[in-house]
């Protein structure tokens, strides 16, 4: 994390609705807590970028907000392949799990899945992703 | 005249020597007249002449010796005279008279006797009746013997034991042996090796040695064998004594009579045999015997009898049955019934008895009686016992085990019996209620006629295993009606056997319950899985409302929200998100709305719809489609022509997997679509197979026909079509799957009748 530590984490959205990642792109800015927003449109694009970048830290996300259903390759398939790229990566990187589901199963599912730090509801409002943010400094 | 006599021989000088000799002479002694007138006279007689004759010296000296013969005799006297007179002594036997007229025998003697110038006779006489009885005797016994001989059945012979031969048998010898006595005089020494058998010839005494110390008249008896000329054995007991010495008194020859006790020796040694059979017989059988005469004196007893009842062996020397009862009676229980029982016995020789007899020390004796028969005759009684503590024992708590069964079985519901190997002993009244048969019938019967003949092999290989578990069979009843039948066996030790206790449970009812429990089972289980099915599309439902209407919903609220912060041209950028997600939220509203009406028209109608006419439908509608990717469909609906379903809902089914086959062909070769109907059991199938791009069944095969899915970074793929066609396949009660492999392509089957079998 060395200079990424004191400055302002890079954030990785994944999710395959072009509206939410318009408008979580534009919430997480407003909170001014980004240092830069990578957008992926589902969870094979996301693994394609990290495995491209595995020791670049400047451009390795901190922090990435995963959506549980996606088209390709959705959030648990993500977790599965991540877990195996996990230990080459540069740095550790919070993972959120991100849904409109509110079936307590996909929760329960997240909850007890070590690489995910917290399961959230969406929509979500600033203050919510400003409070995530903070979390991890 | 007699004094002359006298004086005349007084007158001879007599010696006294010889008057002393004359007058104590035992021989007669007459001096008679020669010649002359008076010859014949006896002129001089000694006392014994006298006495012989029965006269008186002085009547004897009158006698003429004519007065001392019969009259027969006397013609010989002038001759004898005649003949003395030329000097010659003359001996001759006579017969004198004596007084009385009786005989007397005589021998005499008469010579010339010249005394004086006399021509006398001087005649001595000795008497010969005792010579003559004795030889009368001779005579007789000669004869006795000779009779003896030829009457005895005996062998009668005389062995010299110097020559070693038979030097006399009686023609007796000829019946015994089959010899002659000449014959057996000819053997000589071979009399003995031809004769005696071989294992005998040490036993006739025919050494002088054996005869050395024995005393006249002592007999020696022995017992051999000699063989008939016609070869048999024939048993002697022969009777040896002395008959000859020599002069050294060494006995020389002996006289013997042999007996054939053939028969009565063998009777002998088979009544030996016998005897030592029935002893050894006796005293090795378990019971304890005592044989009582009719005297009641004891004939026999072996020694278990002693010990059976405690006796004292000494009390039998007693030989008397009435001391003997009263000794040992009080040992048991009832002793008068006993001592009753024993005279009823006493009075009527010809009863048989069987009793128990009860020891006050707990043992239990079985005691037989029977009368002893000698040809027809009673002649006496046999008594026999036998300990039987242990058997009653055994028996009674083998009668008491067998009651409480007995009790166990009939109280009993199930059918029980106990068979051997199949073969009934024993039932219950509960078989023979359940089975049709009385017990009577039962009891012989071969049990497998209550299995069911298909059941029979079933039922003998749990019987040969000794199975212990209960198992189901069928049964039949005696009527022939089958009915279900648990079986439950075990094998006993029953009588010095193994047998079989089997119980038989009625089960029908519990058949129909399972029965019925089963089809209950069967509608349950359709129920619960059909419940399933509405389950996961239920959850289907939630995710689709969850997640396909709150994702636009919470977008919308985002917009909004960030709208309100801004101005002018980002205000402009919003509100065109905004109408799209608006639309998005519409679109799915629609498909939720499609999908809805699908799982609600439960009553859409079936109409018979052919497989072609479908296709070309469909084919048309995608016709522009096919001839740009230049793809070629091949179909046969030969095994299956038409289908009773809902045209649209057929129609959308294979426009929707048609469609998908072609958007999802891979660049690489020509696409190639088959569809297929065909029937597979009971159910009716549609196969549509291509070459596409296929799909990795492990990753994404749970996703497959949810809503809004796409598996293929493809442009056109919005994931709906599958999920729509789903939902009318199961609501028709038919079930869609797919099998497939990455880069070969996918082939769907639908199963239009899975859950709704006619």
């Amino acid at each position: 994390m060395n200079s990424a530590s004191h400055a302002l984490p890079v954030i990785a959205v994944v999710d395959d609705d072009s509206v939410y990642q318009f408008t979580a792109t534009r919430t997480i800015k407003a909170t001014q807590l980004a240092n830069q927003i990578l957008q992926f449109q589902n969870g094979q694009e996301a693994l394609d970028y990290l495995s491209g970048h595995l020791k670049e830290l400047d451009i390795l996300p901190d922090i990435i907000f995963l959506d549980i259903n996606m088209p390709i390759t959705d959030g648990w398939m993500f977790l599965e392949e991540f877990n195996k790229i996990k230990a080459d990566l540069g740095k550790d990187i919070l993972i959120y799990m991100v849904s409109s589901s509110i079936d307590p199963r996909d929760l329960n599912r997240a909850k007890s899945n070590p690489m995910v730090s917290d399961y959230v509801e969406k929509p979500i409002s600033l203050n919510r992703f400003a409070e995530l943010l903070r979390s991890r400094s | 005249m007699l004094e002359q006599v006298h004086s005349s021989v007084s007158n001879v000088e007599m010696e006294p020597a010889f008057r002393a000799f004359f007058e104590n002479s035992k021989d007669v002694c007459l001096i008679i007249e020669g010649e002359g007138e008076r010859a014949g006279c006896v002129l001089l007689g000694n006392p014994a002449a006298a006495r012989l004759h029965g006269y008186t010296l002085e009547e004897f000296h009158e006698l003429h010796i004519r007065d001392l013969l019969f009259s027969e005799d006397l013609d010989l006297i002038p001759a004898r005279v005649g003949k003395v007179r030329t000097g010659e002594t003359v001996i001759f036997e006579s017969i004198h008279r004596h007084k009385d007229g009786s005989r007397i025998p005589i021998e005499v003697m008469a010579s010339p006797l010249h005394l004086n110038g006399r021509n006398l006779i001087m005649s001595i006489g000795r008497d010969l009746t005792e010579r003559k009885n004795a030889e009368k005797y001779i005579q007789e016994g000669e004869r006795f013997i000779e009779r003896i001989t030829v009457a005895s059945p005996d062998i009668i012979y005389v062995f010299d034991l110097t020559a070693q031969r038979s030097v006399y048998a009686n023609r007796h010898i000829a019946d015994v042996l089959g010899y002659s006595p000449a014959e057996i005089h000819d053997m000589g020494d071979n009399f003995p090796p031809m004769l005696i058998h071989p294992e005998d010839r040490h036993i006739p005494p025919y050494q002088e040695e054996r005869w050395r110390h024995t005393s006249d008249g002592q007999v020696v008896e022995s017992e051999y064998r000699m063989r008939h000329k016609n070869g048999q054995w024939r048993w002697f007991t022969v009777r040896d004594t002395v008959f000859k010495k020599d002069a050294a008194g060494r006995v020389i020859q002996i006289v013997g009579t042999a007996c054939d006790n053939t028969s009565r020796i063998r009777a002998e040694q088979s009544r030996k045999q016998s005897l030592s059979v029935l002893n050894a017989a006796l005293e090795s059988t378990e019971d304890g015997i005592l044989v009582v005469s009719r005297e009641e004196k004891i004939t026999a007893f072996n020694k278990k009898f002693l010990s059976l009842w405690s006796i004292d062996p000494s009390l039998m020397e007693l030989n008397d049955d009435r001391r003997l009862v009263a000794q040992v009676v009080d040992q048991l229980t009832d002793p008068d019934d006993f001592m009753r029982r024993v005279s009823e016995l006493y009075q009527d020789w010809e009863k048989e008895a069987h009793d128990v007899l009860h020891f006050k020390d707990g043992r239990v004796f079985e005691r037989y009686s029977k009368p002893q028969y000698i040809g027809d005759e009673i002649a006496g009684r046999v008594w026999s016992f036998r300990d039987v503590t242990a058997r009653e024992q055994k028996e009674a708590s083998l009668r008491d085990s067998e009651e409480r069964f007995k009790r166990l079985q009939e109280a009993s519901f199930g059918g029980i019996c106990i068979h051997d190997q199949g073969r009934i002993i024993d039932a219950n009244q509960g078989l023979a209620l359940m089975t049709g048969y009385t017990i009577d019938e039962l009891v012989g019967l071969d049990g497998f006629q209550l299995v069911a003949p298909e059941f029979r092999e079933h039922v003998a290989q749990k019987v040969r295993l000794r199975h212990e578990l209960p198992y189901d069979a069928v049964g039949v009843k005696k009527d022939g009606t089958k009915f279900h039948v648990e079986i439950q066996g075990k094998n006993i030790p029953f009588r010095n056997r193994e047998v079989r206790v089997t119980e038989f449970r009625d089960i029908s009812n519990r058949k129909m319950v399972e029965e019925a429990i089963r089809e209950q089972n069967v509608r349950l289980t359709s129920i619960a899985e059909n419940l399933t099915r509405k389950n996961a599309q239920l959850e289907e439902f939630t995710q689709i409302v969850s997640h396909n209407l709150r994702s636009p919903a919470g977008n919308i609220g985002s917009l909004v929200s960030l709208m309100e912060q801004s101005q002018g041209e980002e205000q402009q950028e919003y509100l065109k998100y905004l109408k799209e997600s608006i639309q998005v939220l519409l679109n799915t509203l629609n498909q939720l709305n499609e999908v809805l009406r699908i799982k609600q028209d439960t009553s859409i109608k079936r109409q018979k719809v052919r497989f072609d006419d479908v296709y070309q439908n469909v084919r048309q509608m995608l016709l522009t489609r096919i001839q740009e990717l230049n793809a070629e469909a091949l179909v046969d609906f030969s095994e299956v022509t038409e289908l009773n379903y809902p045209h649209i809902y057929l129609e959308s089914i294979m426009l929707n997997l048609m469609a998908n086959a072609l958007k999802y062909h891979s660049p690489r070769r020509k696409p190639i679509i088959k569809l297929r109907s065909f029937r597979k059991g009971k159910d009716v199938y549609l196969e549509v197979r291509d070459n596409g791009l296929g799909i990795d069944l492990v990753k994404y095969g749970h996703h497959m026909f949810k809503m809004r899915k796409t598996f293929h970074q493809h442009p056109d793929g919005q994931g709906l079509g599958l999920f729509l066609i789903k939902n009318q396949i199961e609501a028709m009660g038919g079930e869609i799957t797919v099998e497939s492999q990455v880069n070969k392509g996918a082939t769907f089957f639908v199963n239009f009748t899975k859950y709704s079998r006619p």
